[in-house]
């Protein structure tokens, strides 16, 4: 498992490591559109210990940002640097996304 | 029925008749009188008892009939008796023989042949016809008593005649004593009153009734201790006690009539018959209820003078020519004698400065009040400054002087020590080079003499216009400071601290510092005092400007020497049997570590060092660059390094270093045609090896450099592996290592990011330098991979990172998504992908070929990167998917896939 889930009420903290492979978006993604029909809607996803990302894994970020914005909630990317950070700076998202 | 006019006039004289006739045979005296006061008509008893003939009678002013010495006094009676203030009197008429006749007289107001008159009923009470009356029946029985008074004694006796004639009294002197008691008892200003035997009451005169309230008639035949106070004889002691005695002026309380408490003074006569026994006894009452409640209040009043007086902070003394009549409990407790005041000369207690001041006072004093100061002498010998306010009194009778004092020693003190401080002030802002300004609502209060000096224009402009100050600031800080200034520096509750340049009239410019803060004292105070000081600041801003361009100037220096000691550190290293990679990272600036390596391509040996100077500033980095010299030369010249050139080094660097510096240092010597690495270690003690099974911190020992003539070294020899990996590192790193943990890592290049993510952690406090060495596996430039299921896929990611790692590490991360992205589409389409890695001198290719069915290019292979833009990107901003392709000629110079669509070639150039 790349990716730690902290869930507190209606907030969940997830931590990203190392390299996030096709398989590992999938599995991200089942995880956290499971605790968005939760009830949660104020994720904040920290990228800053995230060696890999390709566009399986921001294809997973932009579901989780869609679907947190239906519920009237909010995604926070924090820490991007490196690979990740170059991948969605050239590829838009920042526009997308809140990044802090 | 009616009656007729005859009828009437016969009623009327039968009415006047019986009245004549009843008029003429009362025995009281009846006259009747007409508003000038004139006797229109008398009866026959008034006739014969005054002598006058009824011709004489009528028609004579009423005031005729009574004594010539109150006559006067009679027409003022009868004047009140016609408008109602006076019903009735006790004047005793006068016979036209001039013999008195004892009456009471009432009057009422009637009518009489329809004119209003008065009739005026004199009813006698002669006293003395009484007696006669009496002294009458004692003569026809010898055993009935008469009166006689004994009024010196306060007794009264009834004797018989014969005892009357034994003390030698005659008839008309007892008529006379006893007309006088009679007069006495209705004229006295006090209460009299008469019981008898059994304590009722038979006399009571007018007094009595203003005192208790109670009319005559209310308590005659009453029991007097009823009446005075409430309840029977018992109730009262004095009564009880008074039985037969005499008493005078006795204190006796007495209840009135509504209830009221009053004081009087009782003086009890008693009169006895001749056996001895209580027949009658005469009370006179005083009343001195108000003197009881004055005395009370004055009582009272005395008490609380002696209270404040005792009690006051202020020293009381009275003096009578200059002797000690009294003082109070605060003069001696100020004074310090416990006894010993009275009777004592003030002077005794003044010194002779202020006795002598009291005495010049005294003379021309003029006022009855005066205050002036004087010292008094304590028992402890300190002299005390008080502030006298005397006044001249009457004291026990005398003429005395009442000086009341308050102790102003401390106020005195204070009042020097502040007028030291004013003048203190005054001094310091009349004398230093500082502008000090009170100012308050309406404008500037005081200027210092500075204030020309500094701004060129003289003090009383400033005085005259406050506002002349603000005309002088310089354009490029008065919109910084219109906000506030000039109204906010003159008054207002804020404080100011600014900073800000003057246009002097001369053209010189100067800088002001301006503090101002509001002026407090202890009262409620609204003047809106300020208080500012402004300093003339030019010569320190000059100097601030020179130390900022130094400062700047300095750190230009100061990041030149850090570009240059970076630029003499080595290039990355790639070859055939290992790599090299390092970290660099200065405490501050520059660094005091420093390391250098040198590859021998023969005998394939990467000779080096790593040196940590105590220390990390530019002189520390100085002395790296000076090592530096040395090291090379020394170390990578290819000669075989051993323990006694480190201790030669160590010689070197004892003559290079200052007293409590140091240096540590680990030569490094990898050998890769004998498979070995030595390590020569003088002060760095760990290194990391990362083998694929394992990764660890490995101690190495030795000695600090320039510490000792001959330290301590240690040399280890380490069997080398492909595929090892090497960190040598100063102890900025090792200790954040130790700190945070080994974290074992995947690749070379993990590595190398682990440790540049220790650099950035905020806890580190050192130079941070890190040699990272990879000894490379068989050289592999191609790879085949056969991914049909997820396993596979997880494979072929790990040999993909691995693959362009080692051949093309500068875009391994970015190529390698590329080539997933590709192997990604081709598996998710085909369920089977095969990937054909391959890396020439220049170019890394990558050929990716599925068993799906393909799709339609749309021109894909035609779009060139130029065309590829950020439109492309922004088109699939919320998007899930889609991007792949794209990032693949994000990072690729070349993509080209085959028609069907099932295959692409992606190559980039390194």
């Amino acid at each position: 498992m790349k990716h730690s889930l902290k869930v507190n009420g209606s907030q969940a903290t997830v931590i990203l490591h190392d390299k996030i492979y096709v398989h590992d978006a999938s599995l991200l993604r089942d995880d956290l559109l499971g605790i968005i029909d939760q009830g949660v809607n104020d994720v904040k996803i920290d990228l800053s210990a995230l060696t890999y990302i390709d566009s399986s894994g921001l294809g997973t970020l932009v579901t989780i940002n869609k679907r947190i914005k239906e519920k009237n909630g909010r995604l926070v990317l924090t820490g991007a640097q490196g690979l990740p950070y170059e991948l969605i700076k050239r590829t838009r998202l920042d526009k997308v996304f809140v990044i802090q | 029925m009616t009656m007729g006019r005859h009828d009437q006039n016969v009623t009327d004289y039968q009415y006047r008749d019986s009245f004549n006739l009843l008029f003429n045979h009362i025995e009281d005296c009846l006259f009747i009188l007409d508003t000038e006061g004139k006797i229109i008509g008398a009866n026959k008893a008034a006739i014969e008892k005054l002598e006058y003939s009824r011709e004489e009678i009528t028609d004579l002013n009423i005031e005729l009939v009574y004594p010539l010495a109150i006559r006067k006094q009679v027409a003022g009676i009868v004047k009140s008796m016609w408008v109602g203030d006076i019903s009735k009197c006790s004047i005793p008429l006068c016979t036209k023989s001039g013999k008195l006749i004892s009456v009471e007289t009432r009057v009422f107001k009637g009518k009489w042949e329809g004119n209003d008159v008065l009739f005026s009923i004199n009813k006698g009470v002669s006293t003395l016809e009484k007696t006669e009356e009496q002294l009458t029946k004692a003569l026809q029985c010898k055993s009935s008593i008469t009166a006689l008074s004994s009024l010196e004694t306060g007794e009264y006796l009834e004797v018989n005649d014969a005892f009357v004639q034994t003390l030698g009294y005659q008839r008309d002197e007892l008529r006379k004593h006893v007309e006088y008691a009679e007069l006495l008892f209705r004229t006295v200003p006090s209460a009299v009153l008469s019981v008898d035997k059994h304590r009722k009451i038979i006399r009571w005169n007018k007094i009595a009734e203003e005192i208790t309230g109670y009319t005559e008639a209310e308590v005659i035949g009453k029991d007097c201790s009823m009446i005075f106070h409430g309840v029977g004889q018992e109730g009262c002691e004095l009564c009880r006690k008074t039985c037969d005695l005499p008493q005078i002026n006795q204190m006796c309380n007495i209840v009135s009539k509504d209830g009221r408490i009053k004081h009087v003074l009782k003086s009890v006569a008693v009169v006895k018959d001749e056996l001895g026994g209580i027949k009658e006894r005469m009370e006179c009452l005083e009343d001195i209820t108000s003197l009881i409640e004055m005395e009370d209040k004055l009582r009272e009043s005395n008490e609380r003078y002696a209270a404040i007086v005792n009690n006051a902070p202020q020293i009381v003394v009275i003096l009578k020519d200059g002797i000690i009549k009294f003082i109070n409990d605060a003069g001696k407790a100020a004074l310090g004698y416990e006894e010993g005041y009275i009777g004592r000369h003030i002077k005794s207690f003044m010194t002779d400065s202020s006795y002598a001041l009291s005495l010049q006072l005294n003379e021309i004093k003029e006022e009855r009040c005066f205050t002036y100061e004087i010292e008094l002498i304590k028992k402890s010998g300190e002299i005390i400054n008080m502030l006298l306010k005397g006044t001249d009194i009457t004291f026990e009778s005398q003429r005395s002087f009442l000086a009341v004092m308050m102790d102003i020693t401390e106020g005195k003190r204070l009042n020097a020590k502040l007028r030291a401080s004013e003048d203190k002030f005054k001094q310091v802002a009349e004398t230093i080079n500082e502008i000090f300004l009170i100012t308050n609502k309406e404008g500037v209060v005081y200027v210092s003499p500075a204030f020309e000096k500094i701004t060129g224009i003289a003090a009383q402009t400033l005085l005259n216009n406050p506002h002349d100050l603000a005309k002088l600031i310089h354009p490029l800080d008065r919109i910084r400071l219109n906000t506030f200034f000039p109204q906010a520096f003159l008054c207002g509750d804020r404080a100011i601290d600014e900073e800000f340049r003057i246009i002097r009239p001369d053209g010189e410019i100067r800088w002001l510092w301006l503090k101002s803060y509001p002026v407090r004292n202890d009262e409620e105070d609204n003047r809106g005092l300020k208080a500012t000081s402004i300093v003339d600041i030019t010569d320190r801003k000059k100097i601030e400007e020179k130390l900022l361009e130094r400062e700047r100037q300095t750190q230009m220096e100061l990041l030149l020497a850090e570009r240059v000691q970076r630029d003499s550190l080595p290039h990355s290293f790639l070859g055939e049997k290992l790599r090299v990679s390092t970290i660099f990272e200065p405490y501050n600036t520059v660094s005091g570590d420093f390391f250098n390596y040198k590859w021998f391509e023969e005998p394939k040996r990467l000779c080096g060092y790593i040196i940590d100077v105590s220390g990390h500033g530019v002189a520390t980095a100085l002395q790296t660059a000076t090592f530096k010299m040395m090291l090379d030369n020394i170390l990578l010249n290819g000669m075989e390094i051993e323990e006694d050139v480190i201790q030669t080094i160590n010689q070197k660097v004892m003559d290079y270093l200052y007293e409590d510096s140091f240096v540590a240092l680990l030569y490094f010597e990898f050998d890769l045609q004998a498979g070995v690495l030595k390590l020569i270690s003088a002060g760095i003690t760990l290194y990391l090896i990362a083998k694929p099974e394992e990764c660890s911190l490995m101690p190495i020992f030795g000695c600090y450099l320039g510490i000792v003539n001959t330290p301590e070294i240690e040399t280890k020899t380490i069997p080398l592996k492909n595929g090892e990996i090497y960190c040598l590192m100063s102890d900025g790193a090792s200790d954040l290592i130790e700190l945070y943990g080994i974290h074992k890592q995947e690749s070379f290049a993990e590595y190398k990011n682990w440790l540049e993510g220790l650099a950035r952690n905020p806890d580190r406090n050192d130079d941070f330098s890190v040699i990272c060495i990879e000894i490379l596996k068989e050289d592999k430039k191609t790879e085949m991979i056969d991914v049909k299921n997820d396993e596979d896929l997880n494979y072929a990611q790990s040999i993909i990172s691995k693959f362009l790692e080692r051949n093309a590490p500068s875009n391994a991360n970015t190529l390698e998504v590329a080539i997933n992205e590709a192997m990604n589409n081709g598996f998710y389409a085909g369920g089977r992908v095969r990937v054909k890695l391959r890396c020439t001198d220049k170019m890394v290719i990558i050929r990716i070929k599925d068993d799906g069915p393909g799709f339609v290019l749309k021109g894909v292979n035609h779009q060139n990167k130029d065309q590829m833009n950020e439109r492309d990107f922004e088109e699939l901003l919320e998007a899930e998917r889609g991007r792949g392709i794209l990032i693949m000629r994000l990072f690729c110079d070349k993509v080209i896939y085959n028609t069907k669509g099932n295959e692409v070639l992606l190559m980039k150039k390194i």
